[in-house]
């Protein structure tokens, strides 16, 4: 087991993921029950969470646990894999915001504010790590 | 046009991301309920209580396309399926026929990577949209297309990983 200490790019992340975990079960819309786990949103909401996990679990196992995991998952290396989530959950996130609902809730705020998280701690993570995609 | 032919990847991709933006403009959801007596955002309500519009409350059959801002998670959630299809549709066909430039790599993704994640995130939310509750609605045509179009993508942008790379001083098929 080898723990490291996260990085400023790594804890946003796992905070971001933690955050939209916990928003998931909040109503995105009033008029009922209406978090992205009720009948009606999942599991097309649920992929905001999923992503969010993916990406807190990642670092968390890595940073945390020590967990040794391989370095690409096919041809994606983990900071790409970040920053697609990242963006994915962002434009998600986003698509709940306009779509026509009965009245905004304060899940889809708190997923749209993790999604931010996420992208800025992914992008982060691009620079900390030296990959050249960014900057 | 410049005489290139795309690879059997390609065509795959072009046409998958064809069938997925028309069949957006058709038929996504049918309710064969719900109007009369019920305002939008009651019925909206209702779909996203995951509760059946009672019979009766309304009149006849309604269809809603991927671009229907009247359906319940409808635009602009169910168009991104197609927009992703045109993204990659488009690159194949820019750089195939009309011989367009574009950067090897977007933000550290090589262009297959980037079909691959497009493929696979279109699939994904056609997966969801299987699965979610609709409220008494039933899938119109355009879903299914749509759904059938999304695999494509994803079998698109596999075949294109897997394509072997080009010969020096050959330009890609793609």
């Amino acid at each position: 087991m080898d723990k490291q200490k996260p990085t400023t790019a790594e804890l946003t992340i796992m905070i971001a993921g933690a955050v939209m975990l916990v928003g998931s079960f909040i109503s995105f819309y009033s008029g009922g029950s209406s978090s992205a786990w009720s009948t009606g949103l999942f599991p097309v909401a649920t992929l905001l969470p999923l992503y969010g996990v993916i990406m807190g679990g990642e670092i968390a196992l890595t940073r945390l646990a020590g967990v040794h995991l391989p370095e690409r998952i096919g041809t994606f290396t983990w900071e790409q894999l970040h920053l697609a989530l990242a963006f994915f959950s962002a434009i998600l996130a986003l698509c709940f915001l306009i779509t026509n609902n009965p009245g905004l809730g304060g899940g889809v705020f708190i997923e749209l504010l993790a999604a931010a998280g996420l992208v800025y701690g992914a992008v982060m993570l691009q620079k900390e790590r030296n990959t050249g995609a960014i900057g | 046009m410049n005489g290139k032919k795309p690879s059997p990847a390609g065509i795959v991709i072009i046409a998958a991301g064809a069938v997925a933006l028309i069949a957006s403009f058709l038929a996504f959801y049918k309710y064969s309920s719900g109007g009369a007596g019920l305002s939008s955002a009651q019925l909206n309500a209702y779909r996203a209580a995951g509760i059946a519009i009672p019979k009766g409350l309304g009149g006849g059959s309604v269809s809603y396309s991927a671009w229907s801002n009247s359906g319940f998670l409808l635009f602009p959630l169910a168009i991104l399926p197609a927009l992703l299809g045109l993204v990659m549709a488009l690159q194949v066909g820019l750089t195939t026929f009309a011989d367009v430039k574009l950067p090897a790599r977007v933000l550290g993704f090589d262009w297959m990577q980037i079909h691959l994640v497009c493929g696979a995130q279109a699939l994904l939310l056609m997966l969801a949209y299987l699965l979610v509750n609709k409220g008494g609605a039933t899938y119109g045509i355009g879903y299914w297309l749509m759904f059938i179009a999304s695999i494509g993508l994803v079998v698109g942008a596999v075949m294109l990983s897997r394509e072997p790379a080009p010969a020096a001083g050959t330009p890609p098929a793609i």
